[in-house]
C-alpha cells in the first residue's frame, strides 16, 4: 500500500533521510521509531508531500506520488499530528468536516459521514458537535483529531506522535482506542513515536530509524528476538528485552487444561502481566479465566520461556 | 570601527547633513531662488534654523524628561501593594488619553493657559506622560513573578528589587515609551507655533499664511531630519539597553 | 463603618468630583465670545434643587466606595455615577440658560475646569465599571450615556452654553467640516487598506520583505505630521494636482497608515501557529484555501487592532491637515487660534476627540465579539 524505495531527502549538505526502503501492506499498522532527529517524522512528511523529496520514489496505493497534485493526494490521505491542529474557530463538527468538504461532498453526505465518525469514537454528538475545540479536554480534542483524519474514508492514515502531549492515562486509553479503530476500519496506518511500548502494542510492523537510515524493519517479535545490532537491542530497551517480548504474547496462547489456586488471569492479558501477578503470590502456575469469566484452565511460569 | 564604515554609518551622514541645514540652509539661497522665483527672500528670514531648533529641541527636552519622570513615577507607585488599587485606573488613563488627537490636546491647552510656549509645553507633557506610563506600567508588572519571587527570596529588599530586578528588567519597555513620547512631541511642538510657540514648526506655519512654499519645505526638511535622526539614537540606546539585558 | 474605603479609586474619584463642584470655577462668564470670562463657583451660579442634587450624587459616591465589592454594589456606584455625569451637564445648561435670559446676547458662558474635572473623573468612574462587563452591557450603558445628552441638548438645555452658541452660529460650516473629516479619514484608510493589505500578506509570505518594507514605513511614521504635509505640497503643485488641499492630506494620511495596517496584517498572518497550517496543508488545502479558511478568521483580532491604532490615528492626524487647507474639523481648530476664539476652538477640538473616542469605542467592541468564541 506505502512502498518507499531509496528515498531520500537533504537541504544543502544536510542529509535528513538517506536511501529508505520499506513496504507496508494493506491494513497493516506500522510504527516508525527511532531517536529524536532520526528522520521519523521527516519520512512521514515526505509521504503526504508536506515535504518533497529529493531522490527515490513513493508509491501510495500503486501510484507514484509525485504523478498526483499534492492537494488530492493528502486529500486521499489522513493526517493527525501531536498538537493536533484542531481549528479553533471552527465547531468540532465542522473540523470533522473539513476534507469531505474540500471534496465537495453534499452536506447531506458530510452530516452522515460526521455521525459515522462520532459512532465510530464513541462521543456524544448532542454534547460535542456544535463546541469549540477549546471547550474540550486534551484527549477528547485528540480523539477528534483522529476523527477528522479517518473523515473522508482514507485507506492511509498518517500519524506524527498523534498522543504525545498527554497524559499517560489517556495516552493509553486513546492507544486501545487506536486498535480497536484500527482492527475495526482496516486502514493502513503509519505512526510516528518515539514511545516504544506504544509501538510494540500498536504495530504489525516496525520501522526503526537511525541518522535518516533505516536499521531495521520487521515484526515487534522479529526484532525484539533478533535485533540488528546494539543500537537496536539497546533502543529497544536493553536489559529489560525479554520482557518486552513476554508482552506481545498472550495467557490464551499457553493454557494448560489443569486446575491452580487463586484468583484467576485473563486469558487475553499479555503474558508479562501473568509473569507480574507470579511474582507477587510467590507461585509458578495460576488459573485462567475467559472473557465470560468462566475457568479456562492454567498457565505455568515455564511455559513463559518455553 | 574603522574609517570606512564610520561613513556608511546613516546616523553619521545623516547628522552632518542635518548640521549643514541648520546652520548653512542661505548656502542653498540660489537652489531655493531657482525654484521658486516668485518668493523674496527665498530663505525664511526670522530667527536662524539653529535658533528655532534649540528652542523646539528644548521644549521638547524640557517636556519630555518631566512627562518621563512623571510616568515612570507613576507606574512604580501602581506597581507597590500600595498603589495597586490605582493601576486600572491609570491604565485605562494612558489608553484613553492616546486616543485623544494631539492638536487637539495642544488645542485644548490654549483656553487653560494662554498663548506661547505655555500651552505647548503643557500638552507635550501632558500627552506625552502617556505612553512612558502605559509602557511603564506593562514593563515593570511584565516582569515574572518567579523572577521577583527568586530576590525576595534571597533577602533583597523593596528597593532593591525594583532597582536591580524590576527597572532594568523594564528598562526596554521604559525606553520604548520615552521614545514614542518624544517622538510625537517633536511632531506636536512644531504645531505648536501656531499657537505663538517659537519652534521650527514657525516657518512652515508661516510659509503657509502666506504662501511661501519655500519656507514650509525649509522647515519641513529641518523638522523631518530631527525627528529621523532622534528616532536613530533612541534605536542605537535601545540596542545598548538590549545587549546589557543579554549579557546579564 | 469602616474607616479605609475599600475601593480607593472610587474615593479618591469621588472626593476629586466634590471638591472641584465646592471650590472650583463651574462654569465662566464673559461678556463676549474673544474675551476670557470670569469664573462662577457652583454655589454662586446654581439654585438649591439643584446643589442639592448634585451634592447628595457625590455624597453616595463617597459612600458607595466604602461598600463591599460585591457585583450589585458596582452596579448601583456604576448607576451613580451615570446619574451624576448626566445630571452635571443638566445643571450646567440650566445654569447658562438663565444667565443668559438676563445677560446682554454677546456674553458667553461656558465650561470651568472644575465641570471639565468632574466630567472626567465621572466619565473615568464608568469606565473602570464598564471595563469588568459584558460587550452588550458597556454598548448599553454608552448608548445611554450618549441618547441622554442628545435628548438634552436637542430639547435646548444646553443652548445657553458657548460651546452651543458657537454651534449654532456655525452650523452649516459644522456639518460641511465633520463629512469632510470624516470623508477625509475613510478615504486614507480606504486607500491604505487596499494598499497595505495585500502588502502586509506579501511580507508575511516573503523571506526578508519585511526590514526594506518596514524600514521604510517606520522612518516614515517618524516625520512629523506637519513636515510631511509641508514636503508633498511643493512636488504635487508641481504636478499641477494642487499642492494645497486634499490631495496632498490623503496622501501624507495614507503614508501614515500603512505601517499599522501591514504590520498588523503580517503579524496577523505569521501569528497563526505553525501546527494549524500544517494540519491544514496535511488535510488537503491549497494555499488559496489555507488564506481565507485558517490564516485569515485567525488573524482578524490582530488586523482589527491594527486598523483601531490606524482610524484613531488618521482621525487625529487629519485634524493637522487643515494647515494644509484640506478643510475638517481642524479648520475651526485653527481659525480659532487665529482669532484668539476659544469657542471655535473647542467647537473643533472637541468633536474630533468624540471622534476618536467613538471609532475606538466601536472598534474595541468588534474586536471583544471577534475573541468571543475563540479564546484557547
Amino acid at each position: 500500500m506505502i512502498e518507499l524505495q531509496h528515498v531520500g531527502k537533504s537541504y544543502g549538505d544536510k542529509t535528513i533521510i538517506a536511501d529508505l526502503s520499506f513496504t507496508v501492506e494493506r491494513g497493516a499498522f506500522c510504527a516508525v521509531i527511532g531517536p529524536s532527529g532520526s528522520g521519523k517524522s521527516t519520512s512521514l512528511r515526505l509521504i503526504n508531500r508536506l515535504i518533497d523529496l529529493t531522490s527515490g520514489t513513493i508509491r501510495v496505493g500503486g501510484e507514484d506520488i509525485m504523478s498526483l497534485p499534492p492537494e488530492q493526494l493528502r486529500r486521499r490521505i489522513g493526517y493527525a499530528i501531536q498538537s493536533v491542529g484542531l481549528f479553533p474557530h471552527w465547531t468540532i463538527e465542522d473540523n470533522i468536516a473539513t476534507v469531505p468538504r474540500l471534496l465537495k461532498w453534499s452536506e447531506a453526505k458530510v452530516k452522515q459521514r460526521v455521525e459515522e465518525l462520532f459512532a465510530l469514537l464513541q462521543l456524544d454528538p448532542a454534547t460535542t458537535r456544535l463546541k469549540y475545540p477549546h471547550q474540550l479536554s486534551g484527549g477528547q480534542q485528540q480523539r477528534i483529531g483522529v476523527a477528522r483524519a479517518l473523515a473522508a474514508d482514507p485507506d492511509i492514515l498518517l500519524m506524527d506522535e498523534p498522543f504525545g502531549a498527554l497524559d499517560p492515562l489517556t495516552r493509553q486509553s486513546l492507544r486501545t482506542e487506536l486498535a480497536r479503530i484500527h482492527k475495526a476500519t482496516g486502514k493502513t496506518i503509519l505512526l510516528v513515536t518515539h514511545d516504544i511500548d506504544e509501538a510494540l502494542e500498536l504495530g504489525d510492523v516496525i520501522a526503526i530509524l537511525r541518522d535518516g537510515k533505516l536499521v531495521q524493519f520487521g515484526t515487534p517479535a522479529d526484532i525484539l528476538a533478533k535485533p540488528a545490532n546494539d543500537f537496536v537491542r539497546d533502543f529497544m530497551g536493553g536489559a529489560s528485552l525479554g520482557l518486552k517480548l513476554l508482552s506481545l504474547g498472550h495467557v490464551r496462547d499457553h493454557l494448560r487444561p489443569d486446575a491452580a489456586e487463586g484468583i484467576a488471569v485473563p486469558a487475553d492479558a499479555p503474558l508479562t502481566e501473568a509473569l507480574s501477578q507470579m511474582v507477587l503470590r510467590r507461585t509458578d502456575r495460576l488459573p485462567v479465566k475467559d472473557t465470560n469469566g468462566k475457568p479456562a484452565g492454567s498457565i505455568f511460569l515455564s511455559d513463559l520461556v518455553g | 570601527m574603522s574609517k570606512r564604515s564610520l561613513w556608511r554609518d546613516p546616523l553619521i551622514w545623516l547628522s552632518a547633513l542635518f548640521v549643514f541645514f541648520l546652520v548653512g540652509m542661505s548656502l542653498l539661497r540660489p537652489v531655493f531662488a531657482w525654484a521658486f522665483p516668485t518668493i523674496q527672500p527665498p530663505i525664511y528670514g526670522g530667527d536662524s534654523f539653529l535658533m528655532l531648533w534649540l528652542f523646539h529641541a528644548g521644549l521638547v527636552i524640557v517636556s519630555s524628561l518631566a512627562a518621563a519622570i512623571v510616568g515612570v513615577g507613576a507606574a512604580i507607585v501602581a506597581t507597590r501593594k500600595a498603589g495597586e488599587e490605582f493601576r486600572p485606573l491609570l491604565e485605562a488613563l494612558a489608553t484613553i488619553g492616546q486616543t485623544f488627537p494631539p492638536a487637539a490636546v495642544l488645542a485644548i491647552s490654549v483656553p487653560a493657559f494662554g498663548y506661547g510656549a505655555v500651552p505647548t509645553f503643557m500638552a507635550l507633557f501632558l500627552y506625552g506622560i502617556l505612553p512612558v506610563l502605559k509602557n511603564s506600567l506593562a514593563g515593570i508588572a511584565g516582569v515574572p513573578e518567579a523572577v521577583r519571587d527568586a530576590g525576595t527570596g534571597m533577602g533583597l529588599t523593596p528597593w532593591q528589587i525594583l532597582r536591580d530586578i524590576e527597572l532594568p528588567l523594564a528598562a526596554p519597555t521604559i525606553l520604548a515609551g520615552i521614545r514614542i513620547s518624544v517622538i510625537v512631541n517633536i511632531g506636536t511642538a512644531a504645531i505648536g507655533s501656531t499657537v505663538g510657540a517659537i519652534t521650527l514648526g514657525t516657518p512652515i506655519i508661516g510659509g503657509l499664511v502666506s504662501d511661501k512654499i519655500s519656507y514650509v519645505i525649509q522647515g519641513a526638511i529641518v523638522i523631518g531630519l530631527f525627528a529621523i535622526l532622534t528616532d536613530m539614537l533612541f534605536e542605537r540606546l535601545d540596542q545598548r539597553l538590549r545587549q546589557f539585558a543579554a549579557r546579564a | 463603618m469602616r474607616l479605609v474605603p475599600r475601593n480607593s479609586v472610587a474615593f479618591v474619584l469621588g472626593l476629586v468630583v466634590i471638591a472641584a463642584c465646592a471650590f472650583g470655577s463651574f462654569l465662566t462668564e464673559a461678556p463676549n465670545r474673544l474675551t476670557s470670562g470670569y469664573p462662577l463657583s457652583l454655589g454662586e451660579a446654581a439654585d438649591k434643587p439643584l446643589l442639592m442634587v448634585l451634592v447628595s450624587c457625590g455624597v453616595a459616591l463617597l459612600a458607595g466606595s466604602f461598600a463591599p465589592a460585591t457585583k450589585r454594589n458596582a452596579l448601583a456606584l456604576l448607576a451613580i455615577a451615570m446619574t451624576a455625569l448626566l445630571y452635571l451637564f443638566f445643571t450646567a445648561g440650566r445654569i447658562a440658560t438663565t444667565i443668559m435670559a438676563s445677560a446682554p446676547p454677546a456674553t458667553r458662558v461656558s465650561f470651568g475646569w472644575a465641570f471639565w474635572t468632574s466630567g472626567a473623573c465621572l466619565a473615568i468612574l464608568i469606565f473602570l465599571a464598564l471595563q469588568k462587563r459584558e460587550t452588550w452591557m458597556r454598548l448599553v450603558i454608552v448608548a445611554v450615556v450618549a441618547v441622554a445628552l442628545t435628548l438634552m441638548a436637542r430639547a435646548g438645555q444646553f443652548d445657553g452654553l458657548s460651546l452651543m452658541r458657537e454651534y449654532a452660529a456655525r452650523q452649516g460650516d459644522f456639518a460641511v467640516e465633520l463629512t469632510r473629516h470624516c470623508l477625509l479619514v475613510l478615504i486614507s484608510v480606504g486607500i491604505a487598506l487596499a494598499l497595505g493589505v495585500p502588502l502586509g500578506i506579501y511580507v508575511a509570505r516573503t523571506q526578508g520583505a519585511g526590514k526594506v518594507i518596514f524600514g521604510t514605513l517606520n522612518l516614515l511614521q517618524t516625520v512629523p505630521s506637519i513636515a510631511l504635509f509641508g514636503l508633498l505640497i511643493a512636488p504635487l503643485s508641481a504636478l499641477g494636482l494642487g499642492g494645497i488641499g486634499m490631495v496632498p492630506a490623503v496622501i501624507a494620511l495614507v503614508l501614515y497608515a500603512l505601517l499599522p495596517i501591514v504590520r498588523n496584517t503580517q503579524t496577523g498572518i505569521i501569528g497563526v501557529d505553525r501546527f494549524l497550517i500544517d494540519a491544514a496543508a496535511g488535510m488537503g488545502m491549497n494555499s488559496r484555501q489555507i488564506f481565507w479558511r485558517v490564516e485569515l478568521p485567525l488573524g482578524m483580532p490582530v488586523f482589527v487592532a491594527g486598523l483601531r491604532i490606524v482610524i484613531v490615528q488618521t482621525i487625529g492626524l487629519a485634524v493637522v491637515a487643515a494647515l494644509i487647507g484640506a478643510g475638517g474639523l481642524g479648520s475651526f481648530v485653527f481659525e480659532g487660534i487665529g482669532e484668539y476664539a476659544i469657542d471655535l476652538v473647542l467647537l473643533g477640538a472637541i468633536p474630533a476627540i468624540l471622534l476618536a473616542l467613538t471609532a475606538d469605542f466601536l472598534l474595541a467592541l468588534t474586536a471583544s465579539l471577534l475573541e468571543r468564541k475563540r479564546t484557547a
